[in-house]
């Protein structure tokens, strides 16, 4: 039977809503939700592997609402010259904590209601202990900004690498 | 075609227009955030551009934000920051301003990047002037009270107490820039800008503190937010230079500094800042005292000559520089003393350089003291010691110390060449009081050579043929360790003993070097011993006596005669008499007596003694024939018929160092 006029206008504002739809939530979920992305990034073994995938949490991205020990996935600094685009790192700073690493031993004073706490050292069992990193003194925080450091740890790259801004933050790695 | 069951009904209508109405709301709204949002990106891609000193692209996404949303504050805040940082704070400041008003006028208080970078602007305005200090004081303050409005305004603003912190260092309050800096870690709210100017901040209070390392750390720290800011680079540099010359730097964080200078030398060369100057400086210095295990005067020289060309040095620069150039000259191979002239002049005006610290006094008058010493005028070098070693008592520092022990040694050096041994003993004295352990071991070594006792060695007295047969040959090797000057014979006094007498008389002698020489000739019968007293002129004595020589030059005496020479008796039956030897023994075996019978005896004579042996017994029988003799001789006569007449005693006896003698008597027998 053939189609009515009416019906083939019904049928194609159905179409056109679901493609829509379907398309907004495939963006939504790229944008704001868990994506996997590919993994060519190597100084976070053993915990993260070369080459295998990763989801992330993109509604992660407020440095306050970060912990400390996660590890993010952020836009890599444009000052570096290297083939990913993205890098990942752990969460060791959050703003306005003082973190200092002496003797290749990590201190943090982290900061509870805007009043900076006693220094404490910080346990990491990630480590590789044959990794000799170059100390640094104690260093603010700045405010929407998180510090990351690389679980390897093998050789110093500057400061600024590793204070990553809000706006560069991509999302917290959830596996 | 696919049929689904959606068919225009009156209902599907009202929800389709429903939808389609959301869906319009939707769209405006999407469209009315769409400049808002690229606004956004191009913001932050203009802030990561900027993180990457890409400036070109930072004016393109801050262009693209104030374009895609004209009221967006951010990139127009930026764009002012820009302008300060290109050197344009007046232009900053109007923008800033009309920022303010705006933000104002809209919600009632400015933004804190706003009322920061308005106190900033309008400061940096006045500082490109070059105002007078007045108007730096004045620029200062409002800069001041600025930035404290705008700490009331956003309390707990990082940022503020930041730029307060710097604009109490301008203001040379190093206190009040330490508190600001303390509440930066207080409040701990800073933009990532503020992070690098922070770390500068400390680095430059504790440069004013002269803590050097520590200064270094923190511009080290800056260079790691901002590797493309000169002005850290420029302060270590500062940091690391003041580290070279600062006293008692630990020599292997100034050797560290040194090498990081010469890396950045050319840079700061090119960069033509007055650091230059400073650094060549310091590097000079550096090269020629401080830490250098040995002075590099060539190198020094040369950093001052490139320092030279940006201008006069300084006085102290001047002062190494004459320094260097002492020990250039004194390190060339064919020393030209004439050379001395320029250095020699620097070095003295620091002895009335009003400026000149005690220290460089105490090395200006020790280093014009050698230079006079190698002129040849010693007693100006004494001087110049004498005044170093005045100064360096004056001086409390560890260093002066160790140059007072160094100006002693030099001045022992110059009273020992001239034979002022008292002074050289006295400063040795002085010297070891306040030496260090190292110090003490050179003192003691040359205070035990000084007062090393002169050493007599193969002194001998022996009698020997040399011109006579009683000839004594004296004969000894000395020494004067401690003595600068050669021996003299008035170091040496060289006595003849008698023993027997006691008597001593002064034997002459002659001094060969070490080799003290005498002869008495013909020296009379006794037991000698010589006796050599030698001394130096420190005072110091040692004095030895020979072995006894005995010169033995008589024989055997005879004495106690009995009967003895010329009487007349009336009868005898033995010959008696004493023979003994003053310094040796008699030779018993050898005495042989003899008795000649008057004329017209039977008998001629008869033999007595002879081999030591009595010939004839006693008639008592008290000795018997053939018993030895003694000293004490009882020759008895045999028994024969003595006529009256002339007897005549022949003794001959010898000492047993084959020294002889004949000895003749005559009496008269008259029974």
């Amino acid at each position: 039977m053939p189609m009515k006029p009416r019906d083939i206008i019904s049928s194609a504002i159905f179409y056109t809503g679901l493609v829509g739809a379907t398309l907004l939530l495939v963006h939504l979920g790229t944008k704001y939700g868990i994506e996997k992305v590919p993994q060519d990034f190597t100084r976070m073994q053993p915990r993260l592997e070369r080459g295998g995938h990763l989801f992330v949490n993109k509604r992660a991205r407020d440095p306050e609402t970060l912990d400390y020990g996660d590890i993010i996935m952020y836009r890599r600094p444009l000052w570096k010259r290297a083939s990913y685009e993205y890098e990942f790192a752990r969460v060791v700073g959050k703003p306005g904590d003082v973190v200092e690493l002496t003797g290749s031993k990590l201190y943090r004073s982290e900061r509870r209601e805007g009043k900076l706490e006693a220094k404490q050292p910080v346990s990491e069992s990630y480590l590789n202990p044959r990794d000799r990193p170059g100390d640094f003194s104690p260093l603010i925080v700045p405010r929407n900004t998180v510090l990351v450091l690389f679980d390897s740890r093998d050789h110093r790259e500057p400061l600024r690498d590793f204070l990553v801004p809000a706006r560069a933050i991509h999302g917290r790695v959830v596996r | 075609m696919l049929r689904l069951p959606f068919r225009l009904t009156p209902r599907s209508a009202i929800e389709f227009s429903t939808g389609a109405l959301l869906a319009l709301v939707g769209l405006i709204f999407l469209l009315g955030t769409r400049d808002e949002y690229r606004a956004g990106r191009a913001f932050d891609q203009a802030m990561d551009s900027y993180a990457a000193a890409v400036l070109e692209d930072v004016h393109d996404g801050l262009d693209d934000a104030m374009h895609a949303k004209p009221s967006y504050d951010a990139p127009q805040e930026a764009v002012a920051k820009l302008l300060v940082d290109d050197g344009k704070p007046a232009e900053a400041a109007q923008m800033y301003e009309r920022l303010r008003r705006r933000q104002e006028a809209a919600g009632g208080k400015a933004s804190l990047p706003v009322l920061i970078g308005l106190a900033v602007a309008n400061l940096e305005a006045v500082r490109v002037g070059q105002p007078s200090p007045e108007a730096l004081r004045e620029a200062l303050r409002e800069a001041r009270s600025r930035l404290e409005a705008a700490l009331a305004a956003h309390p707990g603003a990082g940022d503020a107490h930041v730029n307060l912190a710097a604009v109490a260092l301008l203001e040379d309050d190093l206190a009040r820039c330490r508190a600001e800096l303390g509440k930066v870690m207080v409040v701990g709210n800073i933009s990532p800008d503020a992070l690098s100017i922070l770390y500068n901040l400390n680095g430059l209070a504790a440069l004013r503190e002269q803590r050097y390392e520590a200064a270094a750390a923190e511009f080290e720290k800056v260079k790691e937010f901002r590797a493309d800011w000169e002005t850290p680079k420029l302060n270590l540099a500062a940091a690391h230079a003041r580290m070279l010359i600062a006293p008692r730097a630990n020599p292997q964080v100034a050797l560290r500094a040194a090498m990081s200078l010469r890396r950045v030398l050319p840079d700061i060369r090119k960069s033509k800042s007055p650091l230059y100057s400073l650094i060549c400086q310091a590097l000079g210095t550096y090269s020629l005292l401080i830490h250098s295990q040995q002075p590099q005067a060539t190198e020094a020289l040369r950093y001052f000559a490139e320092a030279e060309k940006l201008g006069r040095l300084p006085w102290q620069s001047r002062f190494n520089q004459a320094i260097g150039q002492y020990l250039d000259v004194r390190a060339a191979r064919r020393r030209n003393v004439a050379a001395y002239a320029t250095p020699a002049a620097e070095l003295a005006r620091a002895l009335v350089y009003p400026k000149a610290s005690l220290r460089d006094r105490v090395v200006a008058s020790c280093l014009l003291g050698t230079i006079e010493g190698e002129r040849g005028n010693r007693k100006e070098a004494v001087a110049h010691f004498e005044r170093a070693a005045a100064l360096a008592a004056e001086a409390a520092d560890p260093a002066a110390r160790s140059a007072a022990v160094r100006v002693a040694l030099s001045l022992i050096a110059l009273y020992y060449e001239a034979g002022e041994l008292p002074r050289v003993i006295r400063l040795l004295d002085q010297a070891a009081e306040i030496a260090g352990p190292e110090e003490k071991k050179k003192l003691d070594a040359l205070s035990k050579q000084l007062r090393a006792a002169p050493v007599i060695s193969r002194f001998e007295c022996k009698q020997e043929k040399l011109f006579t047969d009683c000839d004594l040959r004296v004969s000894a090797t000395v020494l004067t360790p401690g003595s600068p000057t050669p021996l003299t014979a008035e170091n040496v006094a060289l006595t003849l003993i008698e023993e027997a007498s006691g008597t001593s008389k002064p034997l002459p002698f002659q001094l060969n070097g070490s080799a003290v020489y005498a002869v008495a000739v013909n020296a009379p019968q006794g037991k000698y011993r010589a006796k050599l007293v030698l001394s130096d002129p420190l005072g110091n004595r040692t004095e030895a006596t020979s072995e006894p020589v005995e010169l033995d030059r008589d024989p055997p005496q005879i004495s106690k005669r009995v009967p003895d020479a010329g009487a007349t008796v009336a009868s005898f039956n033995a010959i008696q008499f004493t023979v003994e030897d003053r310094l040796s023994d008699v030779d018993l075996a050898s005495l042989r007596v003899m008795l000649r019978y008057p004329a017209g005896s039977p008998l001629a004579s008869r033999t007595l003694v002879s081999g030591g042996k009595v010939q004839y017994a006693s008639a008592d029988g008290s000795i018997p024939r053939y018993s030895d003799v003694t000293t004490n001789v009882r020759a008895p006569i045999p028994n024969d018929r003595l006529l009256k007449g002339e007897y005549r005693v022949l003794v001959h006896a010898q000492d047993t160092r084959g020294k002889g003698r004949d000895i003749e008597w005559s009496f008269q027998l008259a029974p």
